[in-house]
């Protein structure tokens, strides 16, 4: 199901197991605190766009750690699906860990 | 990011930036409003979705009259009884197919007709892909029902399936056409528009909805995937007993989980949140009508809470922006969506 969005990249998907909470924060223009998270994701496959993927098996069930700001309640729910970045799902693809995403 | 592609991505399940907001309508004289003047053609009301900040916009495929019986009530292609209202809103009245041999008589429209797409036309022609454009169409319920007359159609489930396959095929083979037609123009996504219960549960019992309506359903979300783009199903009312056959048939999103009919946004993003996007559900029977600001924020900050972890959501009123919502209450949904509904950032 991608014809209207070709060109746009593959997303690997997975299942949030932790987040940890680092000491460091930001306000943002709204006053609202967000907090620098490392995000641990256990991959289970691409998303909807390119239904036709199927997860390598080298990274299947590979456990990586994601870095992101997070603010609200709801930003914290463990067991939730998590959506990677393009960029994201190319370093892990490719086996090439960054300073925001590794394993 | 556009809106549109903010639209498509959580129907693709995925995680955009922000909550994205659709409406699968905004009713005339709640345009004029906004607008200040009487809304005229497909481009005004593209104009309140763009300028509200809405990441979609939807347009149905609407009755075509073809015998008007006095000023304000036309039959149309489908043989339907309809009414203008004095709000300018227009309301089935009944069906004309009074048998069998009615319906051997009866010519189904032709789906590629101008007058049904010309709306869409102009809409994608001048959008640029800003925002995400939807084509309604409908399946293989409501269109039957309302040749028959619902309460006759009903008894023919049981009495006479063999004609309401026949009702439903003519339905069915139209609306998949008139998806193709919708998809070659350009739309990013089809909605079917069929209500299916109303707030105690289904119309029809889940065995027939599981026979009868369901595979029609099926056959128009497979013809429209293999056009590439995504489904969004639209029903009304307490729909737990048929839930399960539902999202049987492929659909890719689920609008609206009405909390008036004791749908729970929660209930299902938890149970089918990974196979669908959930799209609801702000309560349009009393906050946005009656409600006060603060009452429309926290109910915006509920949807949130309930569905919008994990991406795959889009955050609408619980049906359609009708004649009551008042505006103030609608800017306001709109608005707490922006701020509240922001998705964790990467780290750069």
């Amino acid at each position: 199901m991608s014809k209207k969005v070709k060109g746009r990249q593959e997303r690997l998907q997975g299942r949030v197991t932790n987040i940890e909470k680092t000491d460091e924060k930001k306000k943002d223009e709204q006053g609202n605190l967000w907090k620098k998270c490392i995000i641990t994701v256990e991959l289970i496959g691409f998303s909807k766009r390119t239904p036709k993927k199927i997860l390598p098996m080298k990274v299947k069930g590979k456990q990586i750690k994601l870095l992101r700001w997070c603010c609200f309640d709801w930003h914290y729910k463990i067991s939730t699906r998590k959506t990677l970045e393009p960029n994201e799902t190319k370093a892990i693809l490719l086996e090439k860990p960054t300073i925001t995403t590794y394993w | 990011m556009t809106p549109r592609e903010r639209l498509l991505e959580a129907l693709y399940g995925e995680e955009p930036d922000i909550v994205p907001l659709f409406e699968i309508e905004i009713n005339k004289p709640v345009v004029k409003e906004i607008l200040g003047r009487n809304p005229n053609g497909a481009m005004d009301f593209y104009e309140v979705y763009s300028k509200f900040g809405l990441d979609g916009i939807n347009f149905w495929d609407v009755p075509v009259p073809v015998k008007y019986l006095d000023a304000k009530s036309f039959i149309d292609d489908w043989a339907r009884i309809w009414k203008t209202s004095t709000n300018d809103v227009t309301y089935y009245i009944n069906g004309t197919i009074n048998s069998i041999e009615d319906f051997e008589k009866f010519s189904p429209p032709n789906p590629y007709d101008y007058s049904r797409l010309d709306r869409l036309h102009q809409v994608i022609s001048n959008n640029k892909d800003q925002l995400a454009v939807v084509g309604g169409i409908h399946d293989g319920y409501e269109i039957p029902s309302q040749m028959r007359g619902v309460s006759n159609f009903l008894i023919d489930l049981y009495r006479n399936p063999s004609f309401v396959k026949k009702l439903i095929d003519a339905a069915v083979n139209f609306n998949i056409e008139l998806a193709k037609a919708m998809i070659d123009i350009g739309v990013d996504a089809i909605i079917s528009g069929d209500d299916y219960a109303y707030k105690q549960g289904p119309m029809m019992a889940p065995k027939h909805f599981r026979e009868l309506i369901a595979p029609g359903l099926k056959k128009i979300v497979d013809a429209v995937h293999k056009k590439g783009i995504p489904f969004i199903k639209h029903t009304d009312g307490y729909i737990y007993p048929i839930l399960e056959d539902l999202i049987g048939t492929g659909i890719d999103a689920l609008h609206p989980i009405e909390p008036r009919a004791n749908m729970s946004l929660k209930d299902v993003k938890d149970k089918y949140g990974e196979v669908i996007c959930i799209i609801g559900n702000v309560d349009v029977t009393n906050v946005l009508p009656f409600g006060t600001i603060e009452e429309t924020v926290n109910e915006v900050k509920r949807c949130i809470g309930e569905a919008a972890s994990g991406g795959g959501y889009i955050l609408s009123s619980s049906n359609s922006i009708h004649n009551a919502v008042k505006v103030d209450n609608f800017k306001a949904m709109i608005d707490a969506t922006r701020k509240y509904g922001i998705y964790p950032h990467i780290v750069k």
